[in-house]
């Protein structure tokens, strides 16, 4: 691995910085974030928001029109066992997204929510 | 608030936003010609201020009266104790429903005098027109909007508008059109409850 490769990787979310291994995509879960709608998004970046607003849905046809959704991945380091959350806030449009930034939590502070 | 039959259009107001500033300005030009002829501060008064003002009245008047007439629209409904948690202001109309109740009120730009909250039940349909057009590269959009008929008088209240057109896909055309289904759900859902009761 050279120097500029490991700085590069440094800012993606799979990868553990303690291990320096790429990390193993271990779920994935799509939720529904009632408290926002169309019009009104605001980014948090507080973990406890999420714990209290996100709910799991089997599929995207359960998101009703207007409400925001969130698409999450959980990686897990194979060398410490560290997991790390991605989340992808989205307002889904009919068979279309419109895509806000992604929120990664690097300290297993979403751990509880996965276990919903 | 009235629950008769829906206008949207004032054409009494309409005309004479229209035609009293150009009355006065050509008042004033006359004033300004007759008693004025060889200039002075009546001239300027009468041949610039007077059509300043009315030139200031067609840009500006429509929007300050339709924005008092939301302020007191907002008030009203406060008054008959109407949920207007579900509002949406557009550019010539605005919507605002009370799921629980099954009311639905209206206030039009180019009416704003009258204030129309009426049953849900007599909505007969509502749609989303998303206003795609153009064909290859060029199909986009300029107008995202959701329509319904109250008493077979359609109504469309603007989510998106644009003097270009936009791409499907982009975020703005995607949120208009997403606001758009949202209303239409919801006045789909009041509309049901509107009929039961």
């Amino acid at each position: 691995m050279g120097l500029l490769d490991g700085i590069l990787r440094r800012r993606q979310p799979d990868w553990c910085r303690e291990c320096r291994l790429e990390m193993e995509e271990s779920g994935e879960q799509l939720f529904a974030l009632p408290c926002m709608s169309v019009g009104h998004y605001v980014e948090h970046t507080d973990p406890e928001f999420y714990q209290e607003n996100l709910y799991a849905v089997a599929q995207r046809a359960d998101i009703p029109p207007g409400m925001y959704a969130c698409a999450a991945i959980q990686y897990r380091c194979s060398g410490c066992g560290k997991r790390v959350t991605v989340l992808n806030p989205f307002l889904p449009v009919r068979d279309q997204e419109k895509r806000e930034g992604s929120i990664v939590f690097r300290n297993g502070e979403l751990d509880d929510v996965w276990r919903q | 608030m009235k629950t008769d039959h829906v206008k949207k259009v004032n054409y009494v107001y309409l005309l004479a936003y229209i035609l009293v500033p150009a009355a006065l300005a050509a008042l004033g030009l006359w004033i300004g010609y007759t008693f004025y002829h060889d200039g002075g501060v009546g001239a300027v008064i009468f041949d610039m201020c007077v059509p300043i003002l009315a030139i200031l009245w067609w840009v500006f008047g429509g929007r300050i009266i339709y924005s008092i007439a939301k302020k007191r629209m907002l008030k009203k409904l406060d008054e008959a104790e109407i949920d207007r948690r579900q509002i949406f202001y557009s550019d010539g109309c605005v919507v605002s429903m009370d799921i629980r109740q099954a009311k639905v009120a209206m206030l039009f730009f180019w009416n704003p005098f009258a204030l129309y909250v009426l049953p849900a039940g007599r909505v007969t349909r509502a749609w989303t027109d998303d206003g795609a057009g153009g064909v290859g590269i060029l199909r986009g959009t300029s107008r995202v909007s959701f329509l319904f008929e109250v008493d077979g008088v359609k109504i469309r209240v603007n989510t998106f508008v644009s003097n270009q057109r936009w791409k499907l896909n982009d975020d703005k055309v995607l949120e208009g059109i997403s606001k758009a289904d949202l209303w239409v759900q919801v006045l789909e859902q009041a509309r049901q409850q509107g009929a039961e009761v």
